[in-house]
């Protein structure tokens, strides 16, 4: 394999080579892998032709880990280490988590993200994920030929920070280089919109194995603009299996199960609800270890009643989203349904009867967000496009606020807003000579601070000793096109930089992240420093293209001769770095390299924008 | 001078905005400094576009609010509407009293029907105000009278969002 392919920029990539990138769609039950090859988006299968992997991940004793049908087949027997739908717990604690999945189980965790016992020891959703992500990367790179620019993830539109950045850290320990974090029904309209051409607004209905979202957008010439989105980040199909298993329960007098017979149950309940999807009626059997025998018939009608309250919890989001857009149904040009879940005939009536119009299913509804990601990571990647210039803007899908006295939250960022979205907020400090601070971040619609999700403290240190009051801290938070907070903070009378510490409440921090990257180097036989010396080297040269390729646009009047002379010897330095595979080096020569090529930056997109509009010099707005 | 929100999009700098002229100049912005268009451009350039980018959507969201755009525009002239609300008349405020007392009516009954009925009321003065506001900013200059109306336009803005709000959490 490839680990390190340094060659000299310009000579690596001819002018018009493809670059490949990939659209991963990572669910709660199955995920899937496309790429944009020959100008068209595919779903690429594994070597048996299989384009689902179902997202079940299971650890052996000797050390082994099987994901996908392997392991699916393997959770009745060995159900606590085969570990399915953990897409419901990244991002949540213990407390979190509803019974049936509590059961589901053997979880540990005192505060914080839940943890997995599993054979192998413990494990967090986020390394469970990393493993199916792996399976997909390395899918892509023998399917494709090479290695990966990136990945556009797909993530549910209702994802809160916490659920994102774990996404996000699943990405990073399967070594995969993430382009952007991109929301389900986006990506599902991109499929639809790109491929069909249609202009309007359209509503996207998107209910997967444990997910749902609402999103409603406005396409305008090659602009996808999110309106609002809204949806319930724990109602997904699996609960509508959930509510079968508990009627065979009663309906067989069995009480008390064994895990692997309530995998099995929850196996043949899943199997009946696809059924009646096309059928009537359903036939269940099941020998359990016991010995007992259930054989129940399930009809589409009893399903349909079982599982209308869930059905009526969807519809909820959907008026909301609605009036954050500020539209009725009428201002709605079409429907679009996504996720297995809405193959059910039941969802598909109630949306038609709520929308009062048909809703499109011409795009697969399990392939669509896969598709609309390859198609965003192709353009992301820098390929051109046989469907010209389009763009995304989506938006924050719940307000972000501030603990206040009293357990009161403050809104600073109010949900939907289009992103990059940031705002400024002064502090002060109450106590003379006070040099640290701590600022709490919420996130949720609630006014009590108990009502909304805790997202983490923000530590602020090094302000400078002032008389109480004195100090005014202005605190910017920056939510990033990928839906994630950073925070930084300066006082504004010294113009002292605080420093940051984030302390996440249910994600892992970057201390973690490093230890589970250690770890699974002694499964990779790669060491540490081979690996970090990968990343930076990686890294540098993704940096060495970028500023190549702009140079190779610049317009004479950009740099000055002293500038272009110095980012030159910078490039030059940074090339002698990388061949003397010293990772301390090169992240040194990276950093000063970067340093010199902000002038670039900055003419290069004034220039860009002044094509826009005549003669408009817009960093100065930056 | 703060910096002029009008500039950014090339608009001219007037309370009544034409058509869907803000709309395209935002989307022709956004379509050059989105962080997408950077994907793979070096980390300066990809935090230049971040900045931008927020800039081209605070700017948005400011214009595209009507009050938002009257206080801009005002301070953009050198007269501070965000302060104050010392011009608010007595009768206004009776009013405001009033229907916050509706509202919270409404929300104890649980009575959608109402909050529909007061949403369309403070509406339609919301509507008055905003033909207020193009006269005193756009047609007589008349900054001081367009600073009284923008603040009587929050007060009503608020009870609007309270009100979808109630709406909202009856929903739920």
């Amino acid at each position: 394999m490839g680990l390190l392919n340094i060659a000299e920029p310009g000579q690596s990539q001819a002018p018009h080579q493809h670059r490949f990138a990939i659209g991963i769609d990572l669910g709660t039950t199955n995920s899937l892998v496309a790429a944009v090859r020959d100008g068209s988006a595919a779903v690429l299968p594994d070597e048996d032709g299989m384009r689902l992997l179902p997202s079940v991940v299971r650890y052996l004793d000797d050390g082994r880990i099987e994901v996908g049908y392997d392991a699916k087949h393997h959770q009745i027997i060995d159900p606590f280490n085969t570990l399915s739908s953990v897409k419901r717990l990244m991002g949540r604690g213990l407390a979190d988590l509803p019974e049936p999945q509590r059961r589901a189980y053997r979880l540990g965790s005192a505060s914080g993200m839940v943890q997995l016992q599993t054979i192998a020891g413990a494990r967090s959703p986020v390394e469970v994920s990393a493993e199916i992500l792996k399976v997909l990367r390395v899918r892509a790179e023998q399917s494709l030929g090479g290695e990966l620019v990136g990945a556009v993830i797909t993530v549910p539109a209702y994802f809160d920070d916490a659920q994102r950045q774990a996404t996000k850290d699943a990405a990073r320990l399967a070594g995969l280089h993430v382009l952007r974090l991109l929301n389900e029904p986006t990506a599902a309209a991109v499929a639809y919109g790109l491929e069909r051409a249609g202009e309007g607004v359209f509503a996207v209905y998107d209910l997967g194995g444990g997910t749902f979202d609402i999103s409603i957008l406005r396409l305008t010439r090659g602009v996808f603009e999110v309106l609002a989105v809204n949806g319930d980040s724990a109602l997904g199909g699996d609960d509508f299996d959930q509510l079968i298993y508990d009627w065979m329960l009663l309906q067989a007098s069995v009480t008390t199960l064994s895990p692997s017979d309530q995998r099995l149950l929850l196996q043949q309940a899943r199997k009946a609800k696809e059924c009646l999807s096309t059928q009537q009626e359903a036939d269940i059997f099941a020998r359990l270890s016991s010995g007992l025998r259930v054989n129940l018939q399930l009809e589409r009608a009893t399903l349909e009643r079982l599982t209308a309250g869930l059905l009526a919890r969807t519809m909820t989001p959907v008026r909301k989203a609605l009036r954050d857009a500020g539209l009725t149904v009428a201002g709605i040009d079409g429907v679009v349904l996504v996720g297995g879940a809405t193959r059910m005939p039941a969802i598909r009536r109630a949306v038609a009867e709520y929308f009062r119009r048909e809703p499109r299913i011409d795009v697969d509804p399990e392939e669509a967000v896969v598709i609309g990601a390859a198609i965003q990571a192709n353009a992301l990647a820098g390929n051109r496009s046989s469907s010209g210039d389009w763009l995304l803007l989506d938006v924050i899908p719940l307000s972000l606020g501030l603990e206040t006295m009293g357990g009161l939250t403050e809104r600073i960022i109010a949900r939907n807003s289009t992103l990059p979205v940031a705002r400024a907020q002064d502090f002060t400090t109450f106590k003379d000579g006070q040099t640290a601070m701590s600022i709490h971040v919420v996130q949720g619609e609630r006014e009590r601070v108990a009502d909304c999700r805790s997202l983490a403290r923000f530590e602020l240190r090094g302000i400078p000793p002032l008389v109480a009051g004195a100090a005014r801290i202005r605190v910017c938070f920056q939510v990033d096109a990928d839906g994630l907070l950073s925070v930084s903070a300066r006082e504004q009378s010294t113009g002292v930089a605080a420093s940051v510490t984030v302390k996440p409440s249910y994600g892992l921090s970057d201390t973690d992240i490093a230890a589970m990257l250690q770890d699974s180097h002694t499964h990779a036989a790669l060491d540490a420093q081979m690996r970090s010396l990968h990343e930076h080297a990686l890294e540098a040269e993704r940096l060495l293209e970028s500023i190549h390729s702009a140079l190779q646009t610049e317009d004479d009047s950009w740099l000055s001769d002293a500038e272009r002379a110095s980012l030159d010897d910078a490039m030059s330095s940074l090339r002698r770095a990388l061949e003397t595979r010293d990772a301390d080096r090169i992240r040194v020569s990276a950093q000063a390299l970067n340093q010199l090529s902000r002038p670039l930056a900055a003419r290069r997109m004034d220039s860009a924008v002044s094509k826009a509009f005549a003669g408009r010099r817009l960093t100065d707005f930056a | 001078m703060p910096q002029s929100y009008f500039a950014l999009f090339s608009l001219e700098p007037r309370f009544a905005l034409r058509g869907e002229q803000l709309d395209i100049a935002y989307r022709t912005l956004a379509a050059q400094v989105h962080p997408d268009r950077y994907a793979n451009a070096a980390p300066a350039e990809q935090r230049l576009a971040l900045s931008l980018a927020t800039s081209a959507n605070e700017a948005y969201r400011t214009l595209k609010r009507p009050a938002l755009r009257a206080q801009h525009l005002l301070s953009l002239r050198g007269v501070d509407s965000i302060d104050g609300g010392a011009g608010i008349s007595p009768a206004f405020l009776l009013e405001q009293m009033e229907w916050r007392e509706l509202l919270s009516d409404a929300q104890a009954a649980r009575d959608f029907t109402a909050l529909l009925q007061l949403g369309d009321l403070v509406r339609r003065r919301a509507a008055d105000l905003l033909q207020q506001l193009e006269l005193h900013l756009d047609v007589n200059g008349n900054d001081a009278a367009g600073a009284r109306t923008v603040q009587q336009l929050l007060f009503v803005d608020k009870l609007l969002f309270d009100i979808d709000e109630a709406c909202a959490l009856l929903e739920a």
